[in-house]
C-alpha cells in the first residue's frame, strides 16, 4: 500500500515532468519588436510611476471629503494645494521655498565636489589614504547637526554656516561609498592600463573615473536626498533670517497649523523627487555603455 | 648585439612567511630580437609570472629581467580575459595605448582602424564591447595590443576562452600579421598543437617553482600555415612535447595527492 503522501508527492512528480515537457521557447513582445517593446514598456512604467501616488493621493480626498479621517489632522490633498496657494500669497512663501533651495543647492553641489575629490585622491593613493582616512572616520561618527552651534558661531548667523552644514552632511555619503568603488575597480582593468604604460593621471582618466560613474550617479542621488533632508532638519533648528522650508513647517507646529505642516512636507517631497529625477536623467546621458533599468539598450 | 630578454637566476615568491609561495625560478632564458616563442607548462607553474615581469606588472624577487628596449613602452600585453573597457567603443579600446603615449586622436584612430580591419573588425567600431562576442572582444584585445606596434608582444593564452574554429582562425590571423612584421613574441599557451604551428621555439616549463625544462626548436619554414598541422614532423614534435609535460603534470598532481 502506497502512503498517501507518498502518492500525492508521485503526482507532483508526474506533474512536474508533463509541464517540463511542455516548456517552449519562442519570440515574446521584447524579441519581436525591440524597439517598440521599449517604448511601450517606458510607457507602462510612467503611468505606473505617476499613477500609484494619484491613486493614493485620490483616495486620501475621498477619505477626507467623507469623513472617513480626520480632515483636521489629515487635510486633503486638495485643501493642501489651496493652503499652498494661500501660503504663497500671504506669506511670501516663494522667498522661504527660494532661500531653501539656494541653501540645498549650494550644499549639495560642495558636499559632493568635495566628497568626490578627496574619494579619488584617497582611493588611488595609499599614502594620501593612510594619512587622512582616520581623521575623516572620526568625524564620520560625529553627529553633524551638533556641529550648527559652533559654525553658526564661527562664520556668523547668516546662510554660510548652514550651507556648509549641509555640505558636510553629504560629504560622507559620497566620500564612503565613492572611495569604496574606486578601491574595488577591477585589478584586470588596471592592469591593462599600467601595461600600456599609463601614468596617474591617464590611470583615473582612462579606467577609474568611467569605472566608477556609473556607482557615483547612484550615490549623487542620495547625496540629492540627503541634502533635502539636512536643509530641513537644519531650518528646524536655525533658518536665517527666519525664512526657509523647514522653518515653515517648524513653526506649523508651534501655532499647530498641520495644514501649513502637510503643504511643507508636500512641497519638499517634490524637491526631493525632482532633485533625484535630475540627477539619474544626468547619469542615463553620461553613462552610454550601460543598460538602463528599464532594460532599454543603448546604442 | 645581445638578446632581446635575459632573464638571469629570475625568482619570485608571493605571500609571507606561513603562506609564501615559491611561484617562479630560478629561470635563465634568452629570446632573440623578431622571435615568436611560445611557453607551455603545467597550470600554476608561473608563466603569467614571468610574462608579468616582463610586462613590468610584478618585479623578481631576485635576478634580473632585462630587455634591450629602444622605446620606455616596449611591451604591450593581450590578457587572457581581454581586459577591454566596456565603456569605450571598440575603436576607443583599440587607440587606448596610442592615446596613453600622447599619439594625436586622429593618426590614432587611422592606426587603430587599419588594425581594425586587419581582424575583420572594421564595421564594429562603434559598437560598446557588451555587445560582441567573446572572440571579437578578444580581436578588439589583440588589436589594442598590436596597435601600439609594441617590440615585445606578450600574449597570455590568449585564445583559451574561445571555441576550436575561433581559434583556429584567430592563430592564421596571427600568423599572417606576424609573418609580416616580425616582433618579438612571447605566447602562453596550454596547447601544444598552438604552440608549435605558431612558434619558432617552444619553452617547457617545469610544475611550480617554474624553471625550463627544455627548450625545442620548431623545425617548420615560414610563411606557415595552419596545413603544417598534417606533417609527421609536426606529430612527432608534438608527442614528444607531450610526454616532457606529461611528466611534469604527473609529478605535480602527485605532489598536491602527497599534501
Ligand atoms: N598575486 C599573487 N598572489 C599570490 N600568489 C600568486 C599571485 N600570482 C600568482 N600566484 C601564485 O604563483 C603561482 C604561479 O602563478 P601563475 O599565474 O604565474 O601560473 P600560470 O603558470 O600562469 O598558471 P595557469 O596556466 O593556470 O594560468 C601559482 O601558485 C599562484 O597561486
Ligand atoms: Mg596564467
Amino acid at each position: 500500500m502506497v502512503s498517501p503522501h507518498l502518492q500525492a508527492q508521485a503526482v507532483a512528480e508526474t506533474d512536474r515532468i508533463e509541464s517540463q515537457a511542455k516548456l517552449v521557447r519562442e519570440a515574446r513582445g521584447i524579441d519581436k519588436d525591440p524597439v517598440g517593446y521599449a517604448r511601450r514598456r517606458r510607457i507602462l512604467f510612467t503611468i505606473l510611476g505617476f499613477g500609484v501616488p494619484i491613486l493614493i493621493l485620490g483616495f486620501w480626498q475621498i477619505a477626507a471629503q467623507n469623513g472617513w479621517i480626520n480632515a483636521k489632522f489629515y487635510p486633503s490633498p486638495l485643501d493642501n494645494l489651496r493652503q499652498l496657494r494661500q501660503m504663497f500669497d500671504k506669506r511670501d512663501f516663494a522667498s522661504d521655498l527660494g532661500l531653501t533651495l539656494k541653501r540645498l543647492a549650494w550644499g549639495w553641489l560642495w558636499g559632493s565636489l568635495s566628497g568626490v575629490v578627496f574619494a579619488y585622491v584617497l582611493g588611488m593613493s595609499r599614502v594620501v589614504r593612510a594619512a587622512f582616512e582616520p581623521t575623516l572616520n572620526a568625524l564620520y561618527t560625529v553627529p553633524k547637526i551638533a556641529l550648527l552651534t559652533p559654525f553658526l558661531i564661527i562664520f556668523g548667523f547668516k546662510d554660510k554656516p548652514v550651507i556648509i552644514l549641509i555640505s558636510v552632511t553629504v560629504f560622507f555619503f559620497v566620500w564612503v561609498p565613492t572611495q569604496a568603488g574606486v578601491m574595488s575597480v577591477s585589478e584586470s582593468y588596471r592592469e591593462a592600463a599600467t601595461s600600456f604604460g599609463a601614468n596617474g593621471w591617464q590611470m583615473f582618466r582612462h579606467v577609474i573615473w568611467p569605472a566608477t560613474l556609473p556607482g557615483l550617479f547612484v550615490t549623487l542621488r542620495v547625496a540629492a536626498s540627503v541634502s533635502v533632508l539636512s536643509v530641513i532638519g537644519i531650518e528646524f533648528a536655525y533658518a536665517p533670517r527666519s525664512k526657509g522650508l523647514g522653518y515653515v513647517i517648524n513653526t506649523a507646529r508651534q501655532t499647530f497649523e498641520p495644514r501649513i505642516a502637510y503643504a511643507g512636507i508636500f512641497v519638499a517631497a517634490l524637491i526631493g523627487v525632482i532633485f533625484q529625477a535630475i540627477v539619474k536623467q544626468v547619469g542615463h546621458l553620461v553613462v552610454r555603455w550601460e543598460k538602463d533599468d528599464r532594460g532599454a539598450p543603448t546604442v | 648585439m645581445g638578446p632581446k630578454i635575459r632573464a638571469s637566476a629570475v625568482e619570485r615568491y608571493f605571500g609571507t612567511q606561513s603562506d609564501r609561495v615559491h611561484a617562479l625560478g630560478p629561470l635563465d632564458l634568452e629570446i632573440e630580437q623578431g622571435e615568436f616563442v611560445c611557453i607551455v607548462g603545467p597550470s600554476g607553474c608561473g608563466k603569467s609570472t614571468f610574462l608579468r615581469m616582463v610586462a613590468g606588472l610584478i618585479n623578481p624577487s631576485a635576478g634580473t629581467v632585462e630587455i634591450d628596449a629602444k622605446t620606455d613602452q616596449p611591451t604591450a600585453m593581450v590578457f587572457q580575459d581581454y581586459s577591454i573597457y566596456p565603456w569605450k567603443k571598440v575603436l576607443d579600446n583599440v587607440r587606448f595605448g596610442l592615446d596613453l603615449a600622447g599619439v594625436p586622436k586622429k593618426e590614432g584612430n587611422e592606426r587603430a582602424r587599419s588594425y581594425l580591419a586587419k581582424l575583420g573588425l572594421a564595421d564594429r567600431e562603434k559598437s560598446y564591447p557588451a555587445t560582441l562576442s567573446g572572440g571579437m572582444k578578444q580581436r578588439v584585445a589583440i588589436a589594442r595590443a598590436l596597435a601600439v606596434e609594441p617590440e615585445i608582444l606578450l600574449m597570455d593564452e590568449p585564445f583559451a576562452a574561445l571555441d576550436a574554429q575561433m581559434r583556429q582562425i584567430l592563430q592564421e590571423e596571427l600568423l599572417a600579421l606576424w609573418q609580416a612584421d616580425q616582433r618579438t613574441v612571447l605566447f602562453i599557451t596550454h596547447s601544444l598543437d598552438e604552440a608549435i604551428l605558431l612558434g619558432d621555439r617552444v619553452l617547457v616549463m617545469s610544475s611550480r617553482p617554474g624553471r625550463i625544462i627544455a627548450s625545442k626548436k620548431v623545425p617548420f619554414p615560414r610563411p606557415r600555415r595552419g596545413d603544417v598541422r598534417n606533417t609527421a614532423e609536426f606529430a612527432a614534435l608534438q608527442g614528444e612535447l607531450w610526454d616532457l609535460l606529461r611528466h611534469e603534470v604527473e609529478a605535480h598532481l602527485a605532489d598536491i595527492g602527497s599534501k
